[in-house]
């Protein structure tokens, strides 16, 4: 194939900026977490706890009725062991591999959430694991989910 | 149309330029909260949801994420329409004549607040010709209204009658139209709806619901939806697809004529003096008299303060409330918009029951 | 009141990782072009259209008008949809009802996707919540991965069990003229040595990612039966989603809620009992072996915990009781915005008899489904014979 023959293509770079109310429960939510270190859900009247804390329970179809706190130790609820270097959204650049991840459900909650695992071994690595969340330092933490650095797992002696 | 869809709920938020108290889930919630209420029933009641929303403007892939657990859409059938919210009615209209369905949620949602207009609207138009060119729909509805030539007082008359008329924003005060900073000439600010966050929900359901709820209701009489040609491709002082959809939405309604009420939802000033025409009202002159009376954008339309995406379903909302107040059989048209420079157009009959 | 309607007419690109060849709009009309052909159709016979494909991953918003030419949709009705994996089936799901109810005639759902072209990675990042799950998102493999771990955990199947799922994915793939990924002689040892992604999920455990495009026609009643020899009826067309947030299900992929559910309705809808007596082939949506091992169970296959016992009794190789993705599924093809409308077209070549090398042989009834978002689920079934 001649140069002329090479299919023609064309580079863009599209930079979309966004800025996200984080609504009523969030900014309960993460002021507690920033300000007092508590981890707060929300329960429906039916007793599912929520973890992120939300306005419906979509198992009931019912609105959540009352805070509840949960954590702030917690267990895994699924693990893996990431090999791939994936965008951090946080740098915009791969994050170093490898690096656990995993399913974490706080004590108290129904549901879990995706977070990074301090633990590159999977056979060290099982579901009902307990992890505790290892905290940013304090100037570092801006009201996210990513003021937890990641969950350490809890090995008993 | 086989098995009809009724509309028994109606709910939406106060559209705002900014509503940063609540994420889109609970935007949304707020508006399905109150058509629930109105319709004197509760999520659980609910068989599934249709919504709206774009994923550009959400900043999200698969937006619809953020609203299927207040649509109801857990373990419920729940689908989203990436267009304006008058074809989430008119595709749950659709489900519910099948029988499949009896009682849908439709919901559309938009924060045109948290969203760079200008880089959303110019990711639409061609990647090879046009985007490098940096424009945005106000550039190309510009050489629209430069095609068309409607003068500047004719469309202040435009959206000073809409604002007046607005459930949510102040009406101008004289002279703003003509003092608004110009954006790309001959258009002003003030030509386009301005850029608002808001959501609008309703109930839709089948007869034997409609019965058993036994409350006021609306049907759902024709649907008419239609693609032009890409913006640049067309003339821009036509309106086919307008044209196809109204004809066949009064085709399904046995409508011989448009009718009284006709909440139509351009985005611009320019383009309801265009439409306008389309409906039979006459020249432009009485187009304009048309919406200083009322008849035409009898809330406002979209330059009322109704965003992206929401307003069509908005409109079918405005409708439905003043007929259900009317009752008879009293008739009212609604559309929507969907795409650059109105594309794609819609528009929906609807008839108290 | 409603009418029956059938799938009539599907064409599909050859799925490759990148088509330098042509644009957007000549793919997609490539795949519309392959679908009118077989039955002798113009663009003019579609009364309207119903788009699928996920514009962020192009970074082309509007993509379904900018491709009004393409796909012959000026002065017709345009319908979008972007419902995330499920979107090629929710366009199904949506062209069936716009038949069904009677205000279209002849639909056509085009899904498509020129990964190639985007940056897939950053378009996936923004399916997380911004506010609570953005910040640490691992792609779609790590949140997977992390699902099968429970999936493993409480069914006991092995690696080896996942990997007859690949093999047979591509062996399959390879007698598909339109599939991705042919690999006629992949073995168990192959698919076990290949890299790690995520655990336990290795490379070829993992579904690919294409340029392509998927279309599909629907019609009702008399129109079906002049355009297709062989209509595929649609007895059931189905949809599940679930709670919100990606972590609200630990057991995804265990007990798929959604599944469960789509699958209860439809088959009930489409008189199934006993699925693997019942339908002749599936076409199922299965993002990686795991996930197909698992829908084994969802489905009602297998009892609980028992997919890797049910492909060790080979009932979903090609000569077994219950093909399962003759077409090499997603493990071989996977252009998102068609992925799941290619199940359906999959399917529905089953039962119109058209699906060539890898036809099974006396086709009555085929299942397709859907699978994206989270852990949504679209469920279809298509028959010879109308509801």
């Amino acid at each position: 194939m001649t140069a002329a023959d090479e299919p023609l293509r064309l580079a863009q770079q599209i930079t979309l900026h966004y800025r996200f109310a984080a609504g009523t429960f969030a900014s309960t939510f993460f002021r507690a977490l920033k300000e007092e270190q508590r981890l707060l859900a929300r329960a429906c009247p039916n007793g599912h706890v929520l973890l992120p804390p939300r306005p419906v329970c979509g198992l009931c179809n019912l609105a959540t009725s009352e805070w509840v706190e949960v954590g702030p130790n917690a267990s895994l609820g699924g693990f893996t062991v990431v090999y791939v270097p994936f965008i951090d959204p946080m740098t915009g650049v791969g994050r170093p591999v490898p690096y656990g991840f995993g399913l974490v459900r706080f004590d108290g909650a129904d549901t879990n959430i995706y977070h990074l695992v301090d633990e590159t071994d999977p056979a060290k690595l099982r579901i009902g694991l307990p992890v505790e969340p290892v905290w940013r330092e304090p100037e570092e933490r801006i009201g996210s989910f990513a003021d937890i650095r990641w969950f350490r797992p809890v090995y008993s002696a | 149309m086989a098995g009809g869809a009724f509309i028994v709920g109606l709910g939406e938020t106060a559209h705002a330029a900014r509503r940063d108290d609540v994420n889109t889930t609970e935007l949304a919630w707020e508006a399905v909260q109150e058509a629930l209420a109105d319709a004197g029933l509760e999520l659980p009641d609910v068989g599934g949801a249709i919504t709206a929303s774009q994923d550009f403007w959400e900043g999200r892939t698969i937006s619809s994420m953020a609203v299927n657990e207040i649509a109801g859409g857990t373990l419920k059938p729940e689908s989203k329409v990436a267009s304006d919210g008058a074809l989430a009615l008119m595709y749950a209209a659709a489900r519910i004549s099948t029988g499949h369905d009896s009682l849908l949620l439709v919901v559309a949602h938009c924060k045109e607040s948290q969203a760079d207009a200008h880089v959303v609207e110019r990711a639409a138009f061609d990647v090879f010709l046009q985007r490098d060119l940096d424009p945005d729909e106000t550039v190309a509805a510009a050489l629209q209204a430069k095609l068309l030539g409607y003068g500047p007082e004719l469309r202040a008359r435009v959206v000073e009658a809409a604002r007046s008329r607005s459930p949510w924003l102040e009406p101008l005060p004289d002279g703003a139209f003509a003092a608004s900073a110009e954006t790309a000439s001959p258009l002003r600010e003030l030509d386009r709806a301005p850029r608002m966050d808001g959501a609008c929900a309703l109930v839709l359901c089948d007869e034997e619901t409609a019965g058993r709820l036994g409350r006021p209701r609306v049907r759902v009489a024709g649907c008419g939806n239609a693609a032009g040609p890409f913006w640049i491709d067309g003339d821009l002082t036509a309106a086919p697809a307008f044209r196809t959809a109204l004809a066949d939405a009064l085709a399904q309604a046995g409508w011989g004529a448009p009718p009284e009420q006709l909440e139509l939802s351009p985005p611009f000033a320019h383009q309801v003096l265009l439409l306008g025409g389309e409906l039979g009202l006459g020249g432009p002159e009485d187009v304009a008299a048309a919406v200083e009376s009322g008849r035409l954008l009898p809330t406002g339309g979209a330059l009322a303060g109704r965003p992206t995406v929401v307003a069509g379903l908005s409109a079918a909302i405005a409708c439905a409330r003043r007929l259900r107040d009317e009752g008879g059989r009293a008739r009212a048209l609604a559309h929507g918009t969907t795409g650059l420079v109105g594309q794609s157009q819609h528009v929906l009959c609807l008839e108290a029951a | 009141m409603r009418k029956t309607v059938a799938a009539v007419a599907t064409g599909q690109t050859d799925h490759v990782s990148r088509r330098l060849d042509v644009g957007i709009p000549e793919l997609v009309r490539e795949a519309v072009d392959r679908c009118l052909e077989t039955r002798e159709l113009a663009l003019a016979d579609v009364d309207a259209l119903v788009v699928g494909n996920m514009e962020m991953f192009e970074g082309i918003n509007l993509v379904d008008h900018w491709l009004v030419d393409a796909i012959g949709a000026a002065g017709k009705p345009l319908w979008k949809l972007n419902n995330g994996g499920t979107v090629g089936s929710s366009i199904a799901i949506c062209a069936y009802y716009l038949v069904a109810s009677g205000y279209h005639r002849r639909v056509l759902a085009v899904g498509f996707e020129k990964q190639s072209e985007g940056s897939t990675q950053s378009a996936i990042t923004t399916v997380g919540d911004p506010v609570w799950e953005r910040a640490v998102m691992a792609g779609a493999i790590g949140n997977f991965a992390a699902m099968t771990s429970v999936y493993v955990d409480e069914s006991g199947v092995t690696p080896e069990q996942a990997a007859k799922v690949a093999v047979k994915a591509r062996r399959n793939a390879a007698r598909n003229p339109h599939a991705h990924l042919k690999m006629p002689n992949l073995t168990v040892e192959e698919v076990l040595a290949s890299d790690m992604l995520a655990y336990p999920v290795r490379k070829l455990d993992f579904c690919p990612s294409s340029d392509g495009a998927c279309a599909v026609l629907f019609a009702a009643e008399e129109d079906a039966s002049l355009l297709s020899p062989r209509p595929a009826w649609i007895h059931a067309a189905v949809t599940a989603h679930d709670q919100q947030y990606m972590g609200d299900s630990p057991k995804r992929l265990a007990e798929m809620r959604s599944l469960i559910e789509a699958r209860r309705r439809g088959y009930a809808q489409a008189g199934i009992e006993d699925p693997v007596r019942d339908f002749d082939v599936a076409e199922i949506y299965e993002p990686a072996t795991y996930a197909e091992l698992a829908m084994y169970e969802c489905l009602g296959f297998c009892e609980k915990g028992g997919g890797g016992r049910f492909i060790d009794a080979g009932v979903p190789e090609m000569d077994g009781a219950l093909p399962v993705n003759p077409s090499g599924g997603v493990l071989s093809t996977n252009p998102v915005g068609a992925t799941a409308l290619i199940r359906v077209a999959e399917a529905a070549k089953q039962v119109m008899d058209e699906a060539g090398d890898h036809q099974v042989p006396n086709v009555k009834r085929a299942l397709a489904t859907g699978y994206g978002g989270n852990a949504w689920t679209d469920l279809l079934v298509l028959s010879t014979e109308k509801p």
